[in-house]
């Protein structure tokens, strides 16, 4: 068993780094890429959306890059690393920030 | 090429398949099969498959039969921050997963209730999220302009159409 266990970990870590480099390899390669087309702006042209959109990206990044750098401490304790409660609420109010610039494009909205 | 590639995918499928028939076929015929043994093979039967079908998953990624480069666009063609987060948060909590499992003793961890929410914003975030900008695309776009059919009653006028805030000066 202790071998067909090995094998099984092998396995997993070749798809999931096959999946991972080909998948960023598809995401990264199509055009317009992802970057420009982040930073473009709305459709009221407004720099405002572009930032909410950028703050959300951003914060999303930085979330998951910490949660990941935790659980690399975590490793054999059997649980995930719970995520401290300020972050949840900074995250929930990036994402709100960023719904409502999106209500607010739509037609015939208070918000607009 | 591409059917070279489909048979020799086949033919490991099928003898996969048959290994485990074969070999239990053979144990059997000997009287030296035991359940160590038997439960050895179908884990490794199980491995085996499991293996099997996510090489044809990544191999049809690769020839571009399952497409991955429009994951995170919209309809329109523009990115999708709301479908960036969910993609980010989904696969950091499953590599979270799958270290903690193969680091550990192979029990599944326990997810705390906070993960549970994070991921509760994010899906929610991506459904209300599709929602709205469903209907920011809900105008029909113009089409040609059609015949008119002399046959035909005069239509009733159209309603007035909603319009979208394009003053740049609006926030």
């Amino acid at each position: 068993m202790g071998l067909l266990r090995e094998i099984a970990r092998a396995e997993v870590a070749i798809l999931i780094a096959g999946l991972g480099v080909v998948g960023l390899w598809k995401i990264l390669r199509a055009r317009p890429g992802l970057g420009g087309r982040l930073g473009s702006r709305d459709q009221t042209g407004h720099w405002v959306a572009g930032a909410l959109r950028w703050q959300m990206g951003l914060i999303t990044v930085a979330v998951a890059l910490v949660y990941l750098l935790s659980s690399l401490g975590a490793a054999g304790s059997g649980t995930l690393p719970p995520v401290p409660w300020w972050a949840l609420v900074v995250l929930a109010l990036s994402h709100g920030a960023w719904l409502a610039s999106v209500a607010r494009r739509r037609p015939g909205s208070r918000l607009s | 090429m591409e059917l070279f590639w489909r048979n020799v995918i086949r033919g490991v499928l099928v003898v996969v398949g048959l290994a485990p028939i074969i070999v239990v076929t053979y144990f059997a015929l000997n009287r030296s099969l035991t359940k160590e043994a038997l439960m050895l093979l179908v884990g490794a039967e199980l491995a085996t498959l499991l293996f099997s079908f996510g090489l044809v998953v990544l191999h049809a990624i690769v020839t571009d039969q399952i497409r991955l480069d429009s994951i995170l666009n919209e309809q329109t063609g523009e990115a999708s921050v709301s479908r960036f987060q969910l993609l980010i948060f989904t696969f950091t909590i499953a590599l979270t997963l799958v270290y903690l499992t193969l680091c550990g003793n192979g029990q599944f961890p326990a997810i705390p209730k906070e993960v549970l929410i994070l991921l509760g914003i994010s899906a929610t975030t991506y459904g209300v999220g599709k929602g709205l900008q469903l209907g920011l695309g809900s105008n029909p776009p113009a089409g040609p302009p059609r015949a008119p059919d002399p046959g035909a009653a005069t239509p009733p006028p159209a309603p007035p159409a909603a319009t979208v805030n394009n003053n740049p000066n609006a926030n």
